[in-house]
């Protein structure tokens, strides 16, 4: 069941009822069984997957700390790597490993046999492999006690909210936040259907309202205008955000109704003014994964400079394939691994220049100009995230700069009449506002959103706006679920 | 003045109504009271908008447009509110 299913907006009710209504001891099994009969609902046959990487990392962990014996520990951590990667790499990899395998031995002049591996992907794998692993070696790195309750084990791996996408929660924070049992808070509630709400208007009013138009460009490269490509890589880069963060607000604010704090997972990314920093405000969970159990385990910046310069571009490259078996995704991420190494190798020059024209490298101005030119780098590295293949990227391109096309053609084209622009310019308004609505009662405890019904009335425009898609025959699941 | 023409009228009226009780709270403090009437009058513009025979696509226009311009005046008042708390 998807967040934006009639069957969970029965569900999470129901769940967080029975939250606040049994007894503190009660309440972890109960969300263990939830947690499963929502993972049920996407794909019952792969949930031997889950239960199987949870038992194996539960086992190994207590192996890993009971044990005195450096041999031991390592071993069994090692074998908890491959059992866990492992099973990443059959699910996701394996089927590209070989069709990338047959097709270097097509190039070669050999006949390409009638075999297709086609495993289907669990949904979530990605996400709870990684927060297992972490779990795993925070115990191996003695950061934390091992949890001796298999199940409740299994309720951190398995916890529903943040279950097919994320955020990838450390056992730090989120273990002793469900042990806790919390009380009915009614701020909590309230902020927590704020941060949903934002969640929903982003995915429905925003992101899939955009995914129409977008589709129409990347689905047929080959009829798209230069000028149809430019609007349609703008839209991605707004709609794959509300996706995501929208999925992530939905989540935060699921856990935040029942008293847990999720990790912040997005600080407006685009307002970042360098790659660096971009990476620091998007999908923070997975990059903080990253720099702490395979960046600074490669000796991250305190090494030699090639060899620092190396750790960036490799752990970039990883985060890419991390996102799918596809060559656009590898391409991404290697794309922003040279972003950093360029801007890590260019910024003294380019802060001599900035002196030498008499400005500031932290000018209000300079930073403006950095900001644009983070996000024209950002969308550029989207088109090839994008992309359904590397030639379709190739095509895309080549269309920017060859045929580039008339705005009336390429409107057309994309099937946006005047009506659906102004509707999505609107919808993107209504967005920077509502976001930064949220962001002051988080802050503060003003109560912007629920003090004039606007509750009620976000939820009617909501809805309004499903129907809208529903009526068109939009299919609506989000971007994430496929890594 | 047919059937559908007089639901247009009226769906014209309920808009600018509506955007009134979206703006007004900039001016007085009953943002409860206007809130609740904007919601009726944003349902009364949607029915007659249907009844008047338009397109699910305008119905979504209006609705947007009257949502940006909500969210523009609750920010502008919460960020007047937080200049007040300071």
């Amino acid at each position: 069941m998807t967040f934006n299913s009639i069957e969970f907006l029965i569900f999470f009710p129901i769940v967080a009822l029975l939250y606040f209504v049994l007894p503190k001891r009660a309440r972890w099994p109960m969300l263990l069984i939830a947690s499963y009969y929502f993972y049920l609902f996407y794909e019952a046959e792969l949930v031997f997957l889950i239960f199987g990487t949870t038992l194996i990392s539960w086992v190994s962990s207590l192996i890993i700390e009971r044990s005195e014996k450096t041999f031991v520990r390592r071993l069994f951590l090692i074998l908890t790597l491959v059992a866990c990667l492992g099973t990443l790499f059959v699910y996701k990899y394996l089927g590209f490993l070989f069709e990338s395998l047959l097709g270097i031995a097509e190039l070669f002049g050999f006949d390409r046999p009638d075999i297709v591996i086609n495993l289907v992907l669990p949904v979530g794998i990605s996400f709870y492999t990684f927060q297992t692993l972490s779990y795993v070696i925070d115990v191996y790195r003695g950061n934390i006690k091992c949890e001796r309750n298999f199940f409740f084990y299994a309720l951190f791996v398995s916890f529903f909210p943040q279950l097919v996408a994320g955020p990838i929660e450390r056992p730090d924070n989120l273990i002793p936040q469900l042990r806790e049992g919390h009380r009915f808070n009614k701020d909590d509630f309230q902020r927590g259907i704020r941060v949903m709400l934002l969640g929903f208007f982003k995915k429905i009013c925003v992101a899939d309202l955009l995914s129409v138009y977008v589709t129409a460009v990347y689905n047929s490269p080959e009829e798209a205008t230069g000028l149809g490509v430019i609007i349609a890589t703008l839209m991605f880069a707004v709609q794959i955000f509300c996706d995501f963060s929208g999925y992530t607000d939905i989540a935060t604010g699921c856990a935040r109704i029942m008293g847990i704090r999720l990790m912040k997972n997005f600080d407006h990314p685009y307002t970042a003014s360098s790659i660096k920093e971009f990476w620091a405000r998007w999908h923070i969970s997975l990059s903080s994964w990253f720099r702490d159990y395979l960046y600074i385990p490669m000796g991250g910046n305190r090494t030699s400079r090639p060899r620092h310069l190396f750790n960036l571009f490799f752990v970039f490259l990883v985060s890419g394939l991390w996102h799918g078996a596809n060559w656009t995704f590898v391409i991404w991420g290697a794309l922003h691994g040279v972003y950093q190494i360029v801007g890590n190798l260019t910024r003294p020059a380019r802060d001599r220049l900035i002196t030498k024209l008499g400005s500031s490298p932290k000018a209000g101005g300079v930073i403006a100009v950095r900001r644009v030119i983070t996000f024209l780098l950002v969308c550029v590295a989207w088109l090839i995230f994008r992309a359904n293949s590397i030639s379709d990227a190739v095509t895309l391109v080549g269309r920017v700069t060859g045929n580039f096309g008339g705005i009336r053609e390429t409107l057309s084209l994309m099937g946006l009449g005047l009506t659906e622009a102004l509707t999505v310019v609107l919808a993107i308004t209504a967005l920077f506002f509502i976001d930064r609505l949220v962001d002051y009662s988080e802050r503060d405890s003003a109560e912007a959103i629920t003090a004039n019904g606007a509750l009620v009335y976000y939820v009617y425009i909501i809805a309004l706006v499903w129907i809208f898609l529903l009526s068109r025959g939009v299919e609506s699941t989000f971007i994430y679920f496929r890594f | 003045m047919d059937f559908n023409e007089l639901f247009f009228v009226i769906a014209i009226a309920a808009f600018i109504a509506c955007l009134a009780t979206h703006i007004l709270p900039l001016i007085f403090k009953r943002r409860e009271l206007f809130g609740y009437l904007g919601i009726a009058l944003h349902t009364l513009l949607l029915i007659s908008l249907f009844l008047a025979g338009r397109e699910l696509s305008f119905l979504l226009l209006l609705s947007m447009a009257l949502l940006t311009v909500h969210a523009a005046a609750s920010y502008v008042i919460s960020r007047r509110e937080k200049q007040d708390d300071l």
